[in-house]
């Protein structure tokens, strides 16, 4: 539950120990049903062996006649099988943006995105789901493990620790890897800043897979708002690219007009496709946006 | 427009270089590294899309900063120009009023044109300046003192008159200078032609300005004119000068009248600066006013015609009461169309019937019995009372002012005359003092209702006067004017402006006085006399008081005003001032303004600069 002591333990904990505890009650809502790996504890598209009845069918040779319904064969003489949910676990893929863009703002992104990747994975492994935390930017990025169950929680926060944000955003690259790497369909949250011209194609990409997604924008207030004034030459923190721009009003107005068409263009898509989406800024409490932001869009109960 | 600093402008290249380069240096942009430019690409596209606009605005900047440099530094260069306004703020116009400003050469008339360069003067004036107008004529009036409202100034102006007096330019500067003398920051403009003699040296620093009006001399003037009988004849013999001013032979028409009679009329050609004399036997009957008139194209009307008053033959009859005096009977004897009569003493009950009797009665070293009521009386080292009462005793006296205006003195010279003793005279009512011997008056002459008095306060054989050239002059003239006392109309000439004063009759309270033209003014007795103070214009003039008529004629016979040549300089004592034509230029220095756009542009730049960031 807690991360290796030591002296800086406090400094490099990801979440606090009271945070965890409220995480613990919470747990994640999928809104489709879908087909897990092994049995867990959502109701599963397939017919299983819960007690909840599903369906009637009729009797194949070869069927467990366990569940046949015997009442229904005295009644009309015919072989009718019970069908039963399946109950089974879901697959979280938390699609994490480490890109050198989110390594601004204080506290940076990057950290808050740590911050709020770990309480998602924390609420999965209490709630029995599998866990899968995919990286992107720094060369190819990195895939951890699946993880399963409350006591994977401290490698997978200590694999977090590790990661260095670096390299560019590659959205549309780490959302074909998931596709490729995900053993089962299930629910992405995608943790990133979006400023990158491919984030429209890269939700296209992940909504062409059948899965369910939340979309965690995260902006420093400075990028919501540019405190910086005079002739400046901007560059890109990834790219290396330059503008030349004279912060003045004009130039401001017009940033503040494109920021806005740029949020409404996410948001737009985000419903096109389903996916639910907040967009929160790096200075915002991770705890705040977790438990309260997201139980109010209903991804978490 | 003209610099007073050019080398400043040279500072330009350099300065405007160092903006350039310091513009440039502030352009090289701060790196400044942001997460993604993704979101600013756009934004700044716009601006590069409109990018003409930006680098105008850009440039606007700088433009600007070199306005403003280029502003100081035009400022530093000190240009100014000729501006038509006031150097003083405050400002002494002196307009010349004199015969020779109505000379028509300028357009109107020199004096016209001179009231323009005044009403000039003071429409440049500043908002804080003041001007007072000073009007010469043979005497200097302050139509205007200071002042700030030019609207009163501007119609002191146009109020103010040419007249056909002599120009007495000295007494207007006079006062100017006295004027100016308070003022700190003062300036004198005298608008003249300047027809007028040298000006006595002034010491003052006030700067004194002599705007000339007028452009040319050509005239033609009488100069003289006299009608004189010789004693005992009955032919005038009439004597008038012609002097052509101009540099052109002028045609004239030369008429001689009298009384609107014409009797003589010629044709003159007047070659230039020939001066003209003319002399004509003329018997009269009658007394009456001579006229000549020349009619001839020139720019002065005023000196085309000169008046003279004749007189017919007419014996005076003179009573001499004296213990015996040699000198003045054989002087009267002498005189021509004069009756002597002799007497050793007059009784008070006979001296009215004398003074009926003879036109004058002269008293020498005689007590007067008795003040006539009508009728003349000449006393001679004997009192009057009520006209000259005889005071204090003097030794030695010397007469040090004498009035030789007066008919009584007129060649009359009395300055070097020795005197042993003498009385002191005090002055009855109306009594003008002859002559005066420091303060106290020596010599008198009264005129009072239907009488006249002359009155000596020395004994004629305790002086030397009888010996002198003066003494038979004297006496002609003194029996000439008391001779005119009662029963005659008093004729004479006098020049422009001349202050008149005539006794009033007994019943006469007011008098009417015809003016040249037909007018007419009224005249009230002050102190039993009239004072007419109207004679400015050339012409005949008549009062008339109840049964008494007095009749004289103005004419100007004056060569400075009829020369009308312009003056090109003003010499005052040592000194000469150049004549300026026109209102005056003062230097307008224009740096302020450019200090001030200098600073304008400063400002708008500073806004501009912070509008955009």
């Amino acid at each position: 539950m807690t991360q290796a002591a030591g002296p800086a333990a406090d400094t490099e904990r990801l979440l606090s120990p009271g945070f965890l505890r409220k995480l613990e009650q919470a747990a994640l809502a999928s809104k489709h049903i879908m087909i897990g790996r092994t049995k867990g504890e959502r109701r599963s598209a397939r017919r299983g062996s819960s007690v909840e009845f599903a369906d009637f069918r009729a009797y194949n040779p070869g069927d467990d006649i366990r569940y046949l319904d015997w009442n229904a064969f005295a009644r009309l003489q015919r072989l009718f099988l019970k069908l039963f949910i399946e109950e089974e676990d879901l697959h979280i893929y938390l699609l994490l943006d480490a890109s050198r863009s989110m390594d601004f703002g204080s506290p940076s992104k990057f950290r808050w995105a740590l911050q709020a990747a770990a309480a998602l994975a924390y609420i999965a492994l209490c709630g029995g789901d599998r866990v899968q935390v995919f990286t992107h930017g720094g060369g190819d990025g990195d895939v951890s493990r699946l993880y399963r169950g409350r006591g994977g929680a401290p490698e997978l926060f200590g694999w977090l620790t590790e990661r260095k944000p670096g390299g560019q955003t590659e959205l549309v690259k780490s959302v074909r890897v998931l596709q490729s790497v995900a053993p089962a369909p299930g629910l992405v949250f995608v943790i990133s800043d979006l400023l990158s011209p491919e984030w429209e194609a890269a939700l296209s990409q992940l909504a062409a897979s059948r899965g369910e997604a939340c979309i965690l924008q995260v902006l420093t207030p400075d990028e919501f708002e540019p405190g910086a004034r005079g002739d400046l030459r901007l560059v890109d923190s990834e790219t290396e690219q330059e503008r030349e721009v004279t912060m003045g009003a004009s130039v401001l107005r017009r940033y503040e007009r494109e920021r806005d068409e740029f949020l409404s263009a996410v948001r737009a898509t985000c419903n096109r496709y389903g996916f639910s989406h907040l967009l929160s800024l790096s200075e915002q409490p991770v705890e705040d946006v977790i438990l309260k932001s997201l139980r109010r869009l209903q991804v978490i109960r | 427009m003209e610099l007073l600093a050019p080398l400043a402008l040279i500072a330009l290249l350099p300065l405007a270089g160092a903006v350039i380069l310091l513009y440039l240096l502030k352009l090289r942009r701060k790196d400044f590294v942001v997460p993604s430019v993704f979101l600013w690409r756009r934004a700044v596209q716009d601006v590069q899309a409109n990018a003409p606009f930006q680098k105008l605005r850009k440039n606007l900047l700088l433009i600007l900063q070199l306005l403003a440099l280029a502003a100081l530094v035009a400022g530093l260069a000190a240009p100014y120009f000729l501006a038509r306004r006031v150097g003083g703020k405050s400002t002494l116009i002196v307009l010349d009023a004199s015969a020779s400003m109505k000379a028509t050469d300028a357009d109107g008339s020199r004096f016209a044109e001179a009231k323009r360069v005044a009403e000039e003067i003071v429409g440049s004036m500043g908002r804080r300046d003041e001007a007072a107008l000073l009007v010469c004529s043979d005497h200097a009036r302050l139509a205007l003192s200071f002042s700030r409202d030019r609207g009163r100034l501007a119609s002191a102006i146009r109020e103010a008159d040419a007249t056909d007096c002599e120009t007495n330019v000295r007494d207007g500067l006079l006062l100017a200078y006295s004027l100016a003398a308070k003022r700190p920051d003062a300036r004198i403009y005298l608008i003249s032609d300047g027809a007028f003699p040298a000006l006595p040296a002034v010491t003052s620093s006030v700067e004194l300005r002599f705007l000339r009006v007028g452009s040319r001399c050509d005239n033609v003037a009488l100069l003289a004119f006299e009608a004189t009988r010789p004693p005992d004849s009955r032919e005038h013999q009439v004597f008038l000068r012609i002097h052509n001013y101009s540099i052109e032979p002028k045609h004239a028409v030369l008429t001689v009248s009298h009384e609107e009679n014409l009797f003589h009329a010629a044709e003159l050609d007047l070659s230039p600066g020939e001066t003209r004399s003319e002399t004509y036997q003329l018997t009269l009957e009658e007394a009456g006013l001579l006229k000549a008139e020349i009619e001839v194209e020139d720019d002065l009307a005023s000196d085309n015609v000169c008046y003279a008053f004749a007189e017919p033959p007419d014996t005076v009859s003179v009573l001499l009461v004296t213990p015996g005096n040699l000198f003045l009977e054989q002087a009267l004897l002498v005189l021509p169309e004069v009756d002597v009569f002799r007497t050793a003493a007059l009784g008070a009950a006979d001296a009215q019937a004398a003074y009926r009797d003879h036109d004058v009665v002269i008293f020498d070293r005689v007590r007067v019995p008795k003040p006539p009521e009508t009728g003349a009386v000449m006393l001679i080292g004997s009192g009057m009372d009520g006209t000259a009462a005889l005071g204090a005793e003097a030794a030695t006296p010397n007469i040090t002012s004498w009035d030789d205006q007066h008919p009584v003195l007129r060649y009359v010279n009395l300055g070097a005359v020795q005197i042993a003793q003498t009385r002191t005279l005090s002055p009855g009512p109306g009594a003008v003092v002859l002559a005066r011997a420091g303060n106290t008056p020596v010599a008198i002459a009264r005129e009072w209702a239907g009488a006249r008095a002359v009155a000596f306060g020395w004994d004629f054989m305790d002086s030397d006067l009888p010996l002198r050239v003066s003494f038979p002059v004297l006496l002609s003239n003194a029996i000439q004017w008391l001779s005119q006392s009662a029963g005659r109309t008093a004729t004479m000439r006098v020049s422009p402006g001349a202050i008149l004063h005539f006794p009033a009759p007994a019943d006469a309270e007011r008098a009417r006085v015809a003016l040249p033209g037909g007018r007419a003014e009224s005249v009230s007795a002050i102190e039993g006399q009239f004072t007419f103070a109207g004679s400015e214009g050339v012409g005949a003039y008549e009062l008339e008081a109840g049964d008494r008529r007095w009749r004289w004629a103005v004419d100007l016979r004056s060569p400075a005003e009829s020369n009308l040549a312009p003056a090109d300089e003003l010499r005052i004592g040592e000194e000469t001032v150049q004549a300026g034509i026109g209102p005056p230029k003062v230097e307008q220095h224009l740096w302020p303004l450019l200090a001030a756009l200098a600073l304008l542009v400063l400002m708008g730049e500073w806004h501009l600069y912070h509008r955009r960031y």
